[in-house]
């Protein structure tokens, strides 16, 4: 019989060959783990730079539509002061007690009882200027109130690192304070930037009688009183992929016509008097 | 030598198999973790263009609402963007119907209740068959074609044109 050698004094331990083949096998194998991890961790951050920029656009137009959809004026509710020729009924007569308003660059224009119509301005396609009621006080006695002048606009990028195919920034004027001040003066004021690498936007405004959007605010039938406006927005990422936005925003004042309304009223002059009780619009929030 | 080599059994079946099963959920586990951020990011880019193409639709509805009549309640109508072929919408239009006077009540042998005001039955029918004119429902669908990702808004349409009426009982 042959004897069994005991298992403990065998040298079965590996050989050389066999160590050498297994490192060989083992660092391919953590060759090809590297890499994976490395790709991952490459393209998660890829990815959440292009999601960044993306955010960053969609930012920047919510913050254009929370700002539009709050657009001001009494034309919602009051019709514009015609021209001298039209003889002042009696209800006007009773309210141009107050004194009246002289017209200024911020509000070019009077309702049918000398309320201010702020200006909405538009000197190029890319430039907004409008009063909006989105403001809210951050220090308890400062002299602001809901209203506030928002202006809108590109400008060459400041950046040195900028895109000579899309080199410009949408900026944002906020004037919170001294709304009735007679001209405006954006030199003094620090805008914020809202986003760059901006390679063309636009401002098209909608006119109610044609049911299109025009790009030019003087062709409107009503140019103090704009209920919607379309953004067209190209930008362009680091790929130089070209990314194109189309936004419809509106203002979310109710429809209301003034023109039947007054109409109404001057066939029923009692039902006038209901109307002074009225809050003041514009303070219903 | 030779004898030595026989001696020393190698891996087990058993244990390849639970080395391989290791490595391989570690494998798909980094894989994994690459394609969420890409799929999540494909995602995010659809979600953003159907917004876009939702909100867009809604507010062009509401600047220029069609005329607001019955046969709109029909069926919804499906039509392909004029600008964006790979994606259509659909529009559902809905009165705002109130419940009846007597459902309201809960009880509809005691109609004739003596305690309960005709009129009150009448007017709550005249308010109901304003609102019927005045109040519309709107929802808005926007689908990719292919995909078949969707994004909906629904949203109150006042009719501009209906008049309040109300009768002389």
């Amino acid at each position: 019989m042959k004897t069994q050698t005991p298992l403990s004094t065998t040298p079965n331990g590996f050989t050389l060959l066999e160590i050498i083949i297994s490192i060989t096998i083992l660092s391919f194998l953590m060759l090809g783990v590297y890499y994976l991890t490395e790709n991952s961790t490459e393209g998660a951050a890829r990815v959440t730079k292009e999601d960044l920029f993306k955010m960053q656009i969609e930012a920047a137009l919510n913050r254009l539509d929370q700002d539009f959809s709050r657009i001001f004026t009494p034309l919602y509710y009051k019709s514009i002061k015609g021209k001298k020729s039209e003889q002042a009924s009696e209800l006007e007569s009773m309210t141009d007690e107050f004194p009246s308003f002289e017209t200024t660059e911020r509000f070019p224009a009077l309702t049918q009882d000398n309320q201010p119509i702020p200006a909405i301005k538009s000197d190029s396609p890319s430039d907004l200027l409008f009063l909006s009621t989105i403001n809210q006080r951050k220090i308890q006695n400062a002299k602001e109130s809901h209203f506030v002048w928002i202006k809108y606009m590109l400008r060459d990028s400041l950046d040195e690192n900028r895109n000579s195919k899309a080199p410009f920034e949408l900026i944002r004027y906020y004037l919170p304070s001294d709304i009735y001040a007679p001209d405006f003066d954006f030199e003094k004021i620090r805008p914020s930037v809202l986003l760059g690498n901006i390679k063309k936007l636009e401002f098209l405004f909608w006119n109610p009688t044609k049911k299109t959007f025009v790009d030019d605010l003087k062709m409107m039938d009503k140019p103090h009183l704009i209920r919607a406006i379309k953004v067209v927005l190209s930008t362009v990422d680091e790929k130089n992929n070209e990314l194109k936005f189309e936004r419809i925003y509106r203002s979310i004042w109710p429809f209301f016509d003034p023109g039947v309304d007054e109409a109404s009223k001057k066939r029923n002059p009692q039902d006038s008097d209901n109307d002074m009780d009225n809050e003041p619009p514009g303070e219903e929030d | 030598m030779v004898k030595k080599l026989k001696n020393t059994s190698g891996f087990t079946l058993l244990e390849v198999l639970i080395a391989t099963g290791i490595f391989a959920a570690f494998a798909t586990a980094f894989t994994l973790t690459l394609s969420y951020n890409v799929t999540d990011s494909i995602r995010l880019e659809e979600e953003i263009i159907l917004k876009e193409l939702c909100m867009n639709k809604m507010n062009e509805i509401l600047l220029d609402p069609p005329d607001l009549k019955e046969s709109l309640t029909l069926q919804p109508e499906t039509k392909t963007f004029e600008n964006n072929d790979a994606y259509q919408y659909s529009l559902t239009w809905k009165r705002f119907t109130l419940p009846d006077y007597e459902k309201l009540k809960g009880s509809e042998e005691d109609s004739d209740d003596e305690n309960t005001s005709p009129y009150e039955k009448i007017f709550y029918g005249q308010i109901k068959d304003n609102l019927k004119e005045l109040i519309w429902q709107l929802q808005v669908k926007v689908q990719n074609k292919k995909t078949g990702y969707f994004f909906t808004l629904s949203t109150w349409v006042t009719n501009q044109n209906a008049k309040v009426s109300f009768k002389k009982i």
